[in-house]
């Protein structure tokens, strides 16, 4: 669904991304991470066509960005991590622009603009503006957004920053729901354990360049230093379990799994990143 | 508190370009200002149509004298062409001097209580210019006709004809002063004796013009209706490249370049929107102009041509300023700068006849110069609608310059 080949963007003297290649299956929930300034908010904005690569290529749903950027536009929803919503607008006349931006009007527009605040959950503050909600209304809306015109990609910028657990569990809720329908999700965060509940698939991307890009259960397992916890039965000498191991009496036998997190520091470092 | 000041301090001094132009152009404004309304040094002449239907020896003179003075600039014409350009607000003046001048300015006319009569045409947006010229003219008009009277000839002349025009009706005072204005002419060469009242040979009466039709007659309400909405609905275009900035900044834009569009198609759209702001706000101006203070509107088609090139023009300039300032500052600083700049000059806040002559030479460059001149034609002048083509023409050309600029100097980011 989404093919980036070699994607290089240069500001100035600094390679942003650099040969950043990346295959997104159709249908999957993909994480992508990454510390600030690793190059994600780049390749968003060249996958939405607001960029303009100086080498590489990309391709969404088979066309490509370079050459039919508003094509691209149909098919992708991006959910920005700012809140790009018309403050002084009531949420059902944000729904209404944003629906008649992308070629929505009259009867198919209402609808979408219905389903828009259903799927927002904002039945009851339909007519109230924007700088009414609380943030966590505005991020649900803020999705809402971007599905209107029912794109075959949805890219969710950061999409639970500054929310409360409710509207984050729903917000969750609503991208499994998506997936589930067919939609190839693109999702970024700094929340690891977001990814880990929701991804199917993640790249990790630093310094422009991808530097993991598997299956989370793949990326757990190529981990280094794997450790295990043994549950010994009772009496038994702990010394001689080096020895003995291959016929000891264990009860039970766990993984101590290394969280993502910490896999993305073992990949990305843990020097503070500011951006760029 | 010091504390909340010192953060504003470095809000504003944090935008180095925005707070340079904030010193830097009111200094350049106030500079303006003070030149259009310092006193004038030098020539100071009134521009002047003359036509002369007469023809005759006097008249030629009494053109000739004008023509000689320091205060006038006078321009040789015949009647129907000098009311063409005061109608068309290409003249501002014309002095009429009908058949039958030639023997009303004869010096005897200052006696004989027959005055004759010179028509003053003025545009009636500049009637002091046209108080002013009444006075000079008869200030010339008696220097003239009193420098006729230099010599005893003259003076001899004058009683003889004041003489023959006498009559049974003629009071005694006049037969008094005829006969002792003779007998000193002929003994002094100069003076006449009695008490007889002296009026210029000519009154200039003074007439407004404008175009007919349904709009003819000045009204001052017109022209100050087009003159303030023009400059605010200029600042609505300042507004609306504010807005745009804002929404650069707030994410707003960007979501907005997500949606299938060409970037020069959002620019365009956004100076769609200051342009039908623009003609909402004019239709309701000009409605309450029209039903509360009588401005009557010439020709429906040149108007809506005028209003929809005024719109135009708007939403061009929002385009450019939001091309030219990267920040609300700055927007705020140069929008405020040109937008009165434009507005002085143009004749939107005074009448273009306040201005030095170069100015008013130079205000020709301005789209609100055009702006006025063509609701001026298009309601008081009462003018018909092809008047309105060279204005709107020049404000739709300047509505595209502005635009194109403003979308190639755009930044997104």
């Amino acid at each position: 669904m989404i093919e980036v080949d070699g994607l290089v963007v240069r500001f100035g003297e600094l390679r942003a991304v650099d040969q950043l290649s990346l295959q997104v299956p159709a249908g999957c929930l993909f994480g992508l991470l990454g510390p600030n300034g690793a190059g994600k908010s780049t390749t968003i904005n060249c996958l939405g066509g607001l960029l303009d690569p100086d080498e590489g290529s990309l391709k969404v749903d088979g066309i490509s960005v370079t050459d039919d950027p508003i094509a691209v536009r149909r098919v992708l929803g991006i959910a920005p991590q700012a809140l790009a919503l018309f403050a002084s607008l009531t949420v059902q006349q944000n729904l209404e622009v944003f629906g008649g931006l992308f070629g929505l009007h009259g009867k198919k527009l209402a609808e979408r603009v219905s389903w828009g605040i259903e799927l927002s959950q904002l039945q009851s503050k339909q007519r109230a503006v924007v700088s009414s909600l609380s943030g966590g209304m505005k991020r649900r809306l803020n999705l809402a957004c971007a599905l209107l015109h029912d794109p075959k990609v949805l890219i969710c910028d950061e999409p639970t920053t500054g929310v409360d657990p409710q509207s984050r569990n729903h917000l969750f809720e609503t991208i499994k729901q998506l997936h589930a329908e067919g939609c190839t999700v693109i999702y970024t965060t700094h929340y690891m354990e977001e990814v880990e509940a929701l991804c199917d698939r993640v790249a990790i991307i630093d310094h422009g360049r991808v530097i993991a890009d598997d299956s989370i259960e793949a990326l757990l397992a190529a981990s280094s230093n794997r450790s295990f916890s043994l549950e010994l039965s009772e009496g038994c000498d702990i010394a001689n379990l080096e020895r003995a191991l291959g016929d000891f009496p264990i009860e039970k036998l766990s993984e101590n799994r290394r969280s993502l997190e910490e896999v993305f520091l073992d990949l990305t470092g843990r020097t503070l990143r500011d951006g760029n | 508190m010091i504390w909340l000041i010192r953060k504003d301090l470095l809000r504003f001094f944090a935008d180095r370009q925005g707070a340079l132009m904030a010193v830097l152009l009111p200094v350049v404004l106030a500079s303006l200002l003070g030149m259009l309304f310092a006193p004038r040094a030098g020539n100071n002449t009134i521009d002047m149509l003359v036509a002369d239907a007469d023809g005759g020896e006097a008249v030629r003179k009494f053109v000739a004298a004008i023509d000689k003075s320091s205060n006038f600039a006078i321009e040789r014409v015949d009647e129907r062409q000098a009311r063409k350009r005061l109608a068309s607000g290409d003249a501002s003046l014309a002095l009429v001097l009908p058949k039958g001048s030639n023997e009303a300015l004869k010096p005897s006319r200052m006696f004989s209580g027959e005055q004759g009569h010179a028509t003053l045409l003025y545009d009636p947006s500049d009637s002091t210019q046209a108080d002013i010229a009444a006075g000079l003219l008869t200030q010339l008009l008696m220097q003239q006709t009193m420098r006729g009277l230099s010599g005893g000839q003259s003076m001899n002349t004058m009683f003889s004809e004041l003489e023959g025009e006498l009559d049974e009706t003629s009071s005694p005072q006049m037969r008094n002063f005829v006969a002792s204005g003779k007998a000193l002419a002929k003994q002094q060469g100069s003076g006449g004796g009695g008490e007889v009242e002296i009026e210029p040979p000519l009154s200039f009466d003074k007439s407004a013009v404008a175009a007919r039709g349904p709009a003819a007659g000045y009204n001052s309400y017109a022209h100050n209706f087009a003159g303030m909405l023009l400059l605010f609905l200029l600042f609505g275009g300042q507004s609306a490249a504010k807005h745009l900035v804002t929404e650069r900044e707030g994410g707003t834009l960007l979501r907005i370049r997500l949606a299938p569009l060409r970037p020069a198609v959002i620019l365009l759209g956004t100076g769609g929107s200051a342009m039908v702001i623009a003609l909402i706000t004019t239709a309701a101006v000009y409605v309450v102009g029209m039903t509360v203070f009588g401005i009557r509107v010439a020709s429906w088609a040149g108007f809506s041509l005028m209003v929809i090139a005024i719109g135009a023009f708007v939403g061009g300039f929002a385009l450019l300023l939001a091309g030219l300032g990267r920040t609300e500052q700055q927007i705020n600083s140069i929008g405020s700068f040109v937008v009165l700049v434009m507005s002085f000059a143009g004749g939107a806040m005074f009448p273009s006849f306040l201005m030095p002559d170069w100015l008013q030479t130079v205000s020709r460059a301005l789209p609100t110069y055009w702006a006025t001149q063509g609701l001026a034609a298009m309601t008081w002048r009462g003018l018909e609608a092809q008047a309105a083509l060279l204005p709107a023409s020049v404000l739709l050309a300047s509505a595209a310059l502005c635009a194109f600029i403003g979308i190639r100097r755009f930044t997104w980011r």
